[in-house]
């Protein structure tokens, strides 16, 4: 299988700047209505949390743009990406449904715009549409899907493929080729020592596949990433196209 | 906190780490060494992926002197005998500063041995130049005799020249001159 055939297999997720939510965007009109009048714009900024886990979900997130992480939280204190939720997804979708309280803690990793809206009026729009139920529940599976597979790919994959498989997320989410991450902020995404992630960026860019800066990565080489990366890029990618 | 950078090398090439990282000392620069070596081993087969053959962790200090260093192939055995820090018995800290203490002293050995040697061959060189110079000296004072020897001659020659000149100045009838016998 050329890699040209598997592109034209998965609809192009590259970001080009006038994006919208794609679960909101694949509602009915008539559906989208009963949301629309409160949601409300808001610009993500990197670092910013917008959930934890055992707290009250206090707004329900529909990026569309930049990139969260839903980080498993260990009991040393350390935060493992388990998920990476662009503009195919929502953070904090099961308040819909009634759920009050967040399981995981999210994080936004790299800026972006998204609308939000106050669980309460999702849930009162969800009670009056079957589409809003469906896209909860729908998405739901989508993302426990999405878990499950980084639990297999943390668990059998090299840190170099998942390293490789992380930056091509990241590269579906921007407009343009430079991630805007630092090593550190990526040694803590995949829960590696920062000598190790450093070591993989430089034999990355050794080989002309990326060119590391201060604060950001910059991808030349998309399709020879690719081949470095675990087959999980792929998979999730088909998951998440699915979620809309 | 001093920095400490974590080269890469192998037998053909250097990535080297211009960043670093600040930890408290050289031990924490090992433990980090070691943990970052534990990461590059595959969980699935416990091996390292085949283009890290051949390839060694290389860490230095601020002045660049190399402090240790470790091959990645030795990577799937440090995680088999994985360790938090507080269990490392403390006889490998023990070890490295012992080896570090070796280190050191063969480098200051080595500089006073240079330094020895360099004095030992000036000493040398300044008695060969005294003896030359003392030869020229020899030499000069002989040839000022000589050239002493040879001006007296000359003078001696010189008088008898200018009474064989008059003589035959006097016998063509003209007046003898300095310019006509040219220069003895």
């Amino acid at each position: 299988m050329s890699h040209t055939a598997a592109s034209s297999m998965i609809p192009d997720l590259k970001a080009s700047g006038v994006e919208r939510n794609r679960l909101l965007a694949a509602l009915p009109p008539a559906d989208l209505a009963l949301l629309s009048p409160h949601l409300v714009e808001i610009s993500l900024e990197t670092g910013a949390v917008l959930q934890e886990p055992a707290q009250p979900i206090k707004r329900v997130y529909f990026p569309h743009s930049g990139l969260v992480s839903l980080l498993g939280i260990l009991p040393e204190g350390q935060a493992i990406d388990t998920a990476s939720i662009g503009r195919d997804g929502a953070i904090g979708l099961s308040a819909g449904l009634g759920a009050h309280t967040a399981l995981s803690r999210a994080v936004v990793q790299l800026p972006g715009r998204a609308a939000q809206i106050a669980p309460g009026r999702l849930a009162e729009a969800a009670a009056h549409s079957r589409a809003v139920q469906d896209m909860i529940v729908r998405y739901g599976d989508v993302l426990l899907a999405q878990v499950q597979h980084a639990v297999v790919c943390n668990t059998v994959h090299h840190v170099q493929e998942r390293l490789c498989r992380w930056l091509l997320h990241a590269h579906d989410r921007i407009e343009g080729d430079t991630v805007p991450i630092t090593q550190e902020f990526l040694s803590g995404m995949l829960g590696v020592q920062r000598t190790t992630v450093t070591a993989i960026c430089r034999m990355l860019q050794a080989d002309n596949i990326v060119d590391v800066r201060r604060g950001r990565i910059h991808i030349r080489d998309v399709a020879a990433l690719e081949r470095r990366s675990c087959s999980c890029y792929r998979v999730v990618r088909r998951l998440t196209d699915h979620a809309a | 906190m001093p920095r400490f950078f974590f080269h890469l090398r192998c037998a053909h090439k250097t990535l080297a780490d211009c960043e670093g990282i600040m930890v408290a000392n050289a031990d924490a620069a090992h433990r980090q060494a070691l943990a970052t070596l534990r990461d590059f081993v595959q969980p699935s087969t416990g091996r390292v992926p085949p283009e890290w053959d051949g390839w060694l962790m290389q860490i230095a200090d601020e002045r660049g002197r190399c402090l240790f260093s470790i091959p990645f192939a030795e990577a799937p055995a440090l995680a088999a005998r994985e360790q938090t820090p507080d269990e490392r018995p403390s006889s490998r800290i023990v070890y490295l500063d012992i080896e570090r203490a070796r280190r050191e002293f063969l480098s200051v050995e080595n500089e006073v041995r240079r330094h020895i040697h360099r004095t030992t061959m000036l000493v040398d060189r300044t008695r060969s130049q005294t003896k030359a110079l003392h030869a020229m000296l020899q030499a000069a004072a002989e040839v000022r005799q000589q050239s002493q020897e040879l001006l007296t001659r000359s003078r001696s020659q010189s008088s008898i020249g200018d009474w064989c000149w008059a003589q035959a100045a006097a016998t063509r009838g003209e007046p003898a001159t300095v310019s006509q016998r040219g220069v003895i």
